[in-house]
């Protein structure tokens, strides 16, 4: 018998063997998990005393406990051979010991188990000694490529990682008027990155879909060559990590990595605006990416031109590749969205119902998809079926919180308006009939209703002392055009969104 | 235990179990096989706890009883007998072999100490014809890695969709997926990931086999069942690479040939890249030629040329000239249509020709020029 081997197991200092009934006593005093190890370590130190030192390296060492419930025990063993060995000859001094040592233990059971708990055997307990293996990703990226490398086929274990959230795909994306073209011009960059449309350049306003997008192309880019280094970065966490690496002078780990992408896909770049050190950082990188035919993709609320912060140089290379608007999405996108939505939540809407949601939430998908979820969290908090009333009555209560939460005013509208529109708010309210002061004085109105929820002698009276008849075909004109016209929904959404800028 | 049999049957059996003996095991009745009278027949088994294989064989069983014998020295004395009886005499633990003119006597182990090789009772998971399996297998095992770092590539992955049961192994560098269709009623879920280890023992055990292999999966375990021959592995944990989406879908450059020309001009070729790594270099011509290009700065260089039969552009890529052999030893088809997409994208090489089949392919990665 290898009495060091004993005492090595016990993870112990060398005691006589006296000191085993000690830790046996303790043991059964103690109660489990904490001392379940110690206790199948005393197993062990007590059957490798009768058996022979070869069977006991073969057939008890590899074990230890899995778990201990309710006087069950399960010991895990690496393979069928081990299990079968134990329960033929082994079971009942197992047995005998396990309840020796504590009675409260019933029944021992067997289960094939891959690898043991960290330390279960002298070999885990000295694997974190040995030299590390060498892993794959890292060896990518160290070394540079050299000729005649073998290059590997990317597997899970050694694809590059992408910090591209998988559930955006093109696939869950809802293309409707307001949204082709992007979305077109997306699918042509993934199916060939690099080549056709570099830079691709989408703008539209907020939660319209620019990183659901920009996301799906990278996702695609991946499906299709796993091995390509895509890079999805908010010019926000860009800036970041560019002052942090001059500030820990590790410029150069900065540069290697966003220089050796395949595709780049830089989220929000309106905010890179007055940030100059990162705008020359930016220039370099994207003219290193463009060079070597490497795909970039960028948003921004505006077009190209209208990133007034933005150095020339830097605008005039976005707009070398192709630039796509996406607009607010019309009723049936809106309608198409909220089907998908629910679908795949496994809920079915009735149509009127969908349409309700389509027509109360219009500026953007994200206030789309808030207000679905308020309906589906109702439907499973409060059960029953999806009816035009119940759902009337769970969207008026948010209405009426809204002019809370929203203090604008009669005025800020009028003058937002007139600014968006670039007209003086006397215009709004004067008396002039040109086409490009009506329509602009009607949506004047038409705010005030939605946002507001003014009567219309209110706004009436607030739009230079009109009749409230004027005032009424004036916001169920503009609340049907909004439907069909486009433009006239894009321009009302930026208005909005400057009223809800404009509270902050 | 008293018994005889044939010498042929006897030294097949100890050929076919003596395989997966542990060499080295700190147990040393691993290193022996034990012999079990079964009924009318004696059961060999041996294991290295990671394989372990039961063979039956027909014996005229005259005392019933079992004992272990060392694998290594049982099998070289009987493969050395002359043919016809051998009479096989057990007492304790000393076997009595006895053949005209032979007489030895073999010290052994008690069977006691032998690990019990389970037999699993559940119902098959699948069955499958024993030729067609064992040629799969071969076309695909080849491409597993040795290396057991990464267990998961070490494994034959083996699963069933639209109704074709998949094998594939990929050590990384290069890939083979063999698809067997199924008869109407076969299962339609099957996943496992058998060590390559096993794999290729079954392959030679499957030899000349015929008819049906069963396989049995229980509790991380595997058996395959081929008529008097059980083998009962392990199986590996863990997900197999996702690698269908690695597979190209098109190629701008491909090729038919002899499978048997291009394998001459790579083996050419890869006696002048020996310096290199085995580094060699496809040309393709749209005219109708593939050169194999080799350039060894130490012995000089080569370029060897067949005619061939080109669709798309000209083309090049350099690959390993091993894996590329592999490759053409593997795709068992006198033919074979090589695609390539540019120098840095994955080489197809599949079968080609009149006869050919799209159940199986091989895939190499290049090397980076």
């Amino acid at each position: 018998m290898d009495k060091l081997g004993y005492f090595e197991i016990c993870g112990l200092p060398l005691w006589k063997s006296a000191g085993l009934t000690m830790i046996v006593l303790t043991l059964g005093v103690g109660s489990y998990m904490q001392d379940v190890k110690g206790l199948w370590q005393s197993v062990l130190g007590e059957l490798e005393m009768s058996v022979s030192e070869a069977h006991f390296k073969t057939w008890l060492k590899p074990t230890f406990i899995v778990s201990s419930e309710d006087g069950h025990i399960i010991v895990g063993v690496p393979n069928i051979f081990n299990k079968k060995r134990l329960e033929t000859n082994y079971h009942a001094d197992i047995k005998s010991l396990l309840t020796r040592l504590d009675s409260a233990i019933q029944t021992v059971e067997y289960k094939i188990v891959g690898k043991g708990p960290a330390g279960a055997t002298m070999e885990n307990a000295s694997a974190p000694l040995r030299p590390a293996k060498r892993t794959e990703p890292t060896a990518r990226r160290e070394a540079p490529p050299r000729r005649g490398e073998q290059i590997a086929i990317p597997t899970s274990a050694t694809a590059p990682q992408s910090n591209l959230n998988p559930r955006y795909t093109f696939e869950n994306f809802v293309v409707g008027s307001s949204n082709d073209f992007a979305h077109a011009a997306c699918q042509a960059v993934a199916k060939s990155p690099g080549t056709k449309y570099n830079p691709l350049f989408i703008y539209g306003g907020v939660g319209l879909g620019k990183t659901h997008l920009m996301q799906a192309v990278g996702n695609e880019i991946i499906r299709r060559d796993a091995s390509k280094r895509v890079e999805y970065v908010t010019i926000e966490g860009f800036t970041n990590e560019f002052i942090n690496s001059i500030s820990k002078k590790k410029n150069e780990s900065f540069v290697e990595k966003y220089r050796n992408v395949d595709v780049l896909i830089i989220d929000d770049m309106q905010f890179l605006a007055g940030k100059e050190k990162t705008q020359d950082e930016f220039f370099h990188t994207f003219n290193a990416l463009h060079q070597t035919n490497k795909q970039i993709i960028i948003s921004s609320d505006k077009p190209p031109k209208q990133l007034v912060m933005l150095e020339d140089r830097l605008i005039s290379r976005f707009e070398m590749g192709i630039t796509v608007d996406i607009q607010s999405p019309d009723l049936e996108t809106r309608s198409a969205i909220i089907q998908s939505k629910a679908t795949r939540m496994g809920i079915v809407l009735p149509l009127e119902v969908v349409d309700y949601i389509a027509r109360h939430a219009q500026s953007n998908i994200r206030e789309l998809e808030g207000t679905l979820t308020k309906v589906l969290a109702d439907l499973d908090h409060n059960g029953g079926e999806p009816t035009l009333a119940r759902l009337q009555h769970l969207l008026a209560a948010d209405v009426a919180s809204r002019p809370k939460l929203r203090p604008i005013s009669p005025k800020t509208i009028i003058d937002r308006v007139a600014a968006y529109f670039d007209l003086a708010a006397a215009d709004i309210c004067g008396t002039k009939r040109d086409k490009e002061i009506v329509v602009p004085r009607q949506v004047t109105m038409y705010l005030m209703r939605e946002e507001l929820g003014l009567s219309f002698p209110k706004i009436a009276a607030a739009v230079g002392g009109r009749d409230h008849t004027t005032a009424m075909h004036s916001v169920s004109k503009i609340e049907k055009l909004v439907e069909t016209d486009d433009n006239l929904r894009g321009d009302i959404g930026a208005i909005r969104e400057r009223l809800n800028a404009a509270i902050v | 235990m008293r018994l005889s049999l044939t010498q042929e049957n006897l030294s097949r059996a100890l050929a076919s179990v003596g395989r997966v003996v542990s060499t080295r095991a700190s147990l040393p009745v691993l290193a022996n096989v034990l012999l079990a009278t079964d009924g009318n027949r004696l059961r060999l088994s041996a294991t290295n706890l990671e394989i372990g294989i039961n063979y039956w064989i027909g014996s005229k069983v005259e005392e019933q009883g079992s004992l272990t014998v060392p694998a290594r020295l049982f099998a070289e004395f009987v493969s050395s007998l002359p043919h016809g009886n051998i009479e096989l005499h057990g007492l304790d633990s000393v076997l009595t072999v006895k053949s005209p003119h032979y007489e030895s006597k073999i010290n052994g182990i008690s069977a006691e100490e032998f690990p019990l090789i389970p037999t699993l009772t559940s119902d098959p998971a699948l069955t499958l014809d024993a030729v067609i399996f064992r040629d799969a297998l071969a076309q695909v095992v080849v491409a597993a890695s040795a290396d057991e770092a990464r267990p998961v590539l070490a494994g034959v992955y083996m699963y069933i969709e639209d109704e074709s049961l998949f094998i594939v192994a990929t050590d990384s560098y290069r890939l083979a997926e063999k698809r067997i269709e199924l008869p109407q009623g076969a299962p339609k879920e099957f996943s496992v990931l058998v060590p390559a280890r096993t794999m290729q023992e079954l392959v030679k055990l499957l030899g000349d086999a015929e008819g049906d292999v069963e396989v049995y999966v229980d509790e991380n375990q595997v058996m395959f069942r081929i008529a008097d021959v059980e083998v009962v592995s392990r199986l590996i944990e863990g997900q197999f690479p996702p690698y269908r989406r690695i597979i190209p879908e098109s190629a701008e450059t491909s090729f038919d040939i002899a499978t048997a020309e291009l394998a001459r001009i790579t083996k050419v070729a890869s006696l002048f890249a020996r310096e290199s790594a085995g580094s060699i270099r496809l040309e393709i011509k749209s005219e109708g030629e593939v050169s194999v290009v080799s350039n060894d700065s130490e012995v000089g260089g080569n370029k060897s040329s067949a005619e061939c039969e080109v669709n798309g552009e000209d083309g090049e890529i350099s690959l390993n000239a091993r894996y590329l052999t592999d490759a053409l030893a593997a795709v068992k088809s006198p033919m074979v249509t090589v695609a390539i997409s540019g120098k840095l994208s994955p080489c197809v090489i599949s079968p080609a020709g009149e006869n050919a089949t799209d159940d199986y392919l091989h895939i190499v990665m290049p090397l980076r020029t």
